[in-house]
């Protein structure tokens, strides 16, 4: 049992068609961390995110989520630990058909029978927290429209609400502002930082601004070609270091990606 | 020059082939089936003296006795529509790709609507009626077939077409596959449930025209009825009050459609 | 009191729509009177026909593939008079290359009365009229058949837009410069696709359409089973069913390869 919230050893992901996301992670997250990973896109941040809860199944290597083993977990321990583990998605990744309120109230199925969550049946305590989160980031009003409803940066906030609801030790955000104005993309962030801290929540938030990663995180991690290149804290991270992790891809720096295609090549 | 040249010519010639292949086809078909194009054209404005002539006028004399069959049809596509829509969503989560529980089980699954959705409807109909005698039931059996040949495939791709990404969402919160099944996949479903279960009814419709053929009640079974009688007049009177069902049933769908989804 | 969650105007939509069909569904049930005996006693008839089924024999496979040849002819004949129909009709209807709006339009309403009536409607028709053959299956498949293509082609002429049309006829053309130096070179590959998914259906309709006397393999499947010899039908249904099943993957290709093409 070790004293790290998470810890990571030797994380590779081969993908079926041969190339290789990740080699040889080793990676340790203590409670209340908020760490940044940066790097290129394509580098294989989102792989290693889904590794952690396995929405991607890693190849090889441990990974230890307080105290339990989540590489060989079977289905009812896997399910216990995602319900400790939020996930926040560049795509927010809504069920647009559902209400505002409905979204939020997924955070809870982790928690509750598999026939009560099939028909919804939330305790009030439950709707009463998701209300008092959508509250807190302003969406008050909006908790009975329909996803589909609401803006890009409201979905995102609603997505922010769904990982609270878990009331997660860790928070999984995987390039949570990349489809996002930079208007939008502060309160967003904002949103995450304040609560994780408020909550002692860790996060993990995978990220390819420099600058956003800066501000916010307490950590900074590097990656490239599926291989850890820089750990420390932001004051550590000198440009030479950034140009070195996007070496070759330095436009991404700064702005989204020209040209990513969202669908196929997101969690390459 | 010369290269643009050689394409050219083996463009004119491909298209000659191809030309040539079509002519033999269809000389060979004229004769395989003995077809007589004289007596084919000829044929032509005799049909339409027949269908304008004979048909005409309607005979609607005994329209109190088409309200039955008429009702008949109805209830036919609703009971079929009921059934085969209940049927066929449960197989559709078993062989949807982002559904199915095993592989194995949605390979099978996907033979078996395969096998029923090719075999036409008039011939499961027929070993129907020969397995329940001539009636109601067998019609009402052969429509659920249809029903489930056809909506199985159809609802199976709606929900292979949904938002994948909503469900790993859901998924990563420690849902179970059934809170996963009703709490994202279910929802973004629905419009794609509904558009074609009604269009699955619009189809009963039609397909009853079929049944009747085969002794299996509904309203086909009084255009047999009447033809055999060369009552054509009361043929006439039965195919419009059809066509009226049919566009009438369009018009509704049509409405609920834009109003639900 | 409980604090609701759900979007109400989608929840009482969908409420709405299973409420309406519980509703009509359980009367009309009742209505049609199912006899749970009829039932019981075909359902005992299955094993003793799934024996008769299971004794399938090669012995008339000669004859069944001779038939559903016949039936393939059927369609393709029908559809080949069909599509020198349609394509003359199309031209005739389609808002851009229409050259009188009233003929267009009396046109548009003959074609919806036809489309509306089924298939096996038309054929039992020609059949009366022509008497049994096939022949009267291409005049009766006819109908349908040109009525899908010219709904099918006048939706890809409108869409082709103005331009192509104007161009020619600033330059001086006719009617039928613009039909066949416009319109039909640049639609040709769509129209190719249109028409061999229409080919696909028409053959699954004269498999059918064979059982009421209008030629091809339908008439021998009608044969067995009203002399229930079941082991030669299942034979027949097992060539149209491969018959069928592989129409369906050309056409599934042909149609992926459309969608790739408007793209």
């Amino acid at each position: 049992m070790s004293s790290f919230l998470l810890e990571i050893k030797g994380l590779t992901k081969k993908y079926s068609a041969g190339t290789i996301a990740l080699s040889g992670i080793d990676l340790q997250v203590k409670s209340k961390e908020f760490i940044a990973v940066i790097g290129p896109s394509g580098a294989g941040k989102s792989t290693l995110l889904r590794c952690i809860n396995r929405l991607v199944e890693p190849s090889s290597g441990s990974i230890e989520f307080a105290g339990d083993r989540v590489d060989q977990a079977n289905a009812r321990e896997l399910r216990r630990v995602r319900s400790q583990i939020g996930m926040i998605f560049q795509h927010y990744n809504l069920v647009n058909r559902l209400s505002v309120l409905e979204n939020v109230l997924h955070g809870r199925l982790g928690y509750m029978s598999s026939i009560a969550g099939m028909f919804s049946r939330y305790s009030e305590e439950d709707k009463k927290k998701a209300i008092a989160l959508l509250r807190k980031v302003g969406l008050e009003n909006e908790m009975y429209k329909r996803a589909d409803e609401l803006s890009g940066g409201q979905k995102q906030r609603v997505g922010v609400c769904r990982a609270l609801a878990q009331q997660p030790r860790l928070i999984l955000a995987d390039e949570p502002i990349a489809s996002l104005d930079p208007k939008s993309s502060a309160v967003v962030m904002d949103a995450i930082h304040r609560n994780c801290a408020e909550q002692g929540i860790a996060c993990l938030v995978n990220l390819h601004q420099v600058d956003v990663a800066k501000r916010y995180a307490s950590r900074i991690i590097g990656i490239k070609n599926g291989k850890m290149v820089f750990d420390g804290p932001p004051e550590a991270l000198t440009d030479h270091h950034a140009a070195l992790i996007y070496e070759g891809k330095e436009s991404q720096m700064y702005q989204q990606p020209v040209g990513e295609e969202p669908q196929d090549r997101r969690y390459a | 020059m010369k290269r643009a040249d050689t394409i050219a010519r083996q463009k004119k010639a491909k298209r000659l082939l191809s030309l040539l292949l079509f002519v033999a086809a269809t000389i060979f078909s004229i004769w395989f089936i003995e077809f007589d194009i004289a007596e084919f054209m000829g044929g032509i404005p005799l049909f339409l003296n027949f269908l304008f002539v004979d048909f005409m006028p309607p005979n609607v004399n005994d329209l109190a006795k088409y309200v039955r069959p008429v009702l008949d049809t109805l209830a036919f596509g609703v009971v079929a529509t009921v059934i085969s829509s209940v049927i066929a969503l449960v197989i559709a989560f078993l062989m949807a790709h982002n559904t199915a529980p095993h592989p194995a089980v949605r390979v099978a699954l996907r033979s078996v609507v395969s096998l029923v959705r090719n075999v036409p409807f008039l011939v499961w109909a027929s070993i129907l009626v020969v397995l329940f005698g001539v009636g109601t039931m067998p019609g009402i059996f052969a429509l659920i077939l249809l029903g489930i040949g056809f909506l199985a495939r159809l609802y199976a791709e709606s929900i292979e077409e949904i938002d994948k990404h909503a469900v790993e969402a859901v998924e990563a919160t420690g849902a179970t596959y059934l809170q996963k099944l009703k709490q994202a996949i279910i929802p973004q479903f629905m419009p794609g449930y509904i558009s074609w279960t009604l269009f699955m009814f619009e189809i009963t419709i039609r397909a009853s025209a079929i049944l009747g053929l085969v002794g299996a009640g509904g309203i086909g079974s009084q255009i047999k009825l009447t033809m055999d009688l060369f009552q054509y007049g009361k043929t006439a009177t039965v195919v419009t009050i059809m066509i009226l069902m049919i566009l009438g049933v369009e018009y509704v769908t049509q409405r609920i459609r834009e109003r639900l989804l | 009191m409980k604090i609701p969650i759900s979007h109400k105007a989608t929840r009482r939509n969908q409420r709405w729509f299973f409420a309406v069909m519980i509703v009509l569904f359980v009367p009309c049930a009742f209505y049609l009177k199912l006899s749970y005996s009829q039932f019981a006693d075909g359902v005992g008839r299955i094993p003793d026909i799934v024996k008769q089924f299971l004794q399938i024999s090669p012995e008339d496979l000669p004859v069944l593939l001779r038939e559903l040849l016949t039936s393939l002819i059927i369609a393709f004949l029908s559809v080949v008079i069909s599509v020198f129909l349609s394509l003359l009709l199309s031209f005739l209807i389609a808002d851009t290359t229409a050259p009188n709006r009233w003929i267009a339009k009396g046109l548009r309403l003959i074609v919806v009365i036809v489309r509306t009536i089924p298939t096996t409607i038309w054929v039992l028709l020609a059949v009366a009229s022509m008497g049994f053959g096939s022949m009267a299956g291409v005049l009766g498949l006819l109908f349908p058949t040109t009525s899908f293509l010219i709904k099918s082609f006048t939706a890809q002429i409108d869409e082709a837009g103005k331009e192509p049309v104007e161009a020619i006829r600033a330059l001086g053309g006719t009617w039928w410069h613009v039909v066949f130096n416009g319109a039909i070179p640049t639609l040709y590959t769509t129209f190719l696709a249109l028409i061999a998914f229409n080919f696909e259906i028409t053959v699954a309709e004269t498999v059918i359409l064979g059982m009421v006397g209008a030629g091809g393999i339908g008439v021998l499947l009608q044969e067995y089973i009203s002399y229930y010899e079941f082991a030669p039908l299942l034979m027949g249904i097992l060539v149209v069913f491969l018959t069928l099943f592989a129409l369906e993957l050309m056409t599934n290709r042909i149609r992926k390869r459309l969608a790739r093409g408007a793209r």
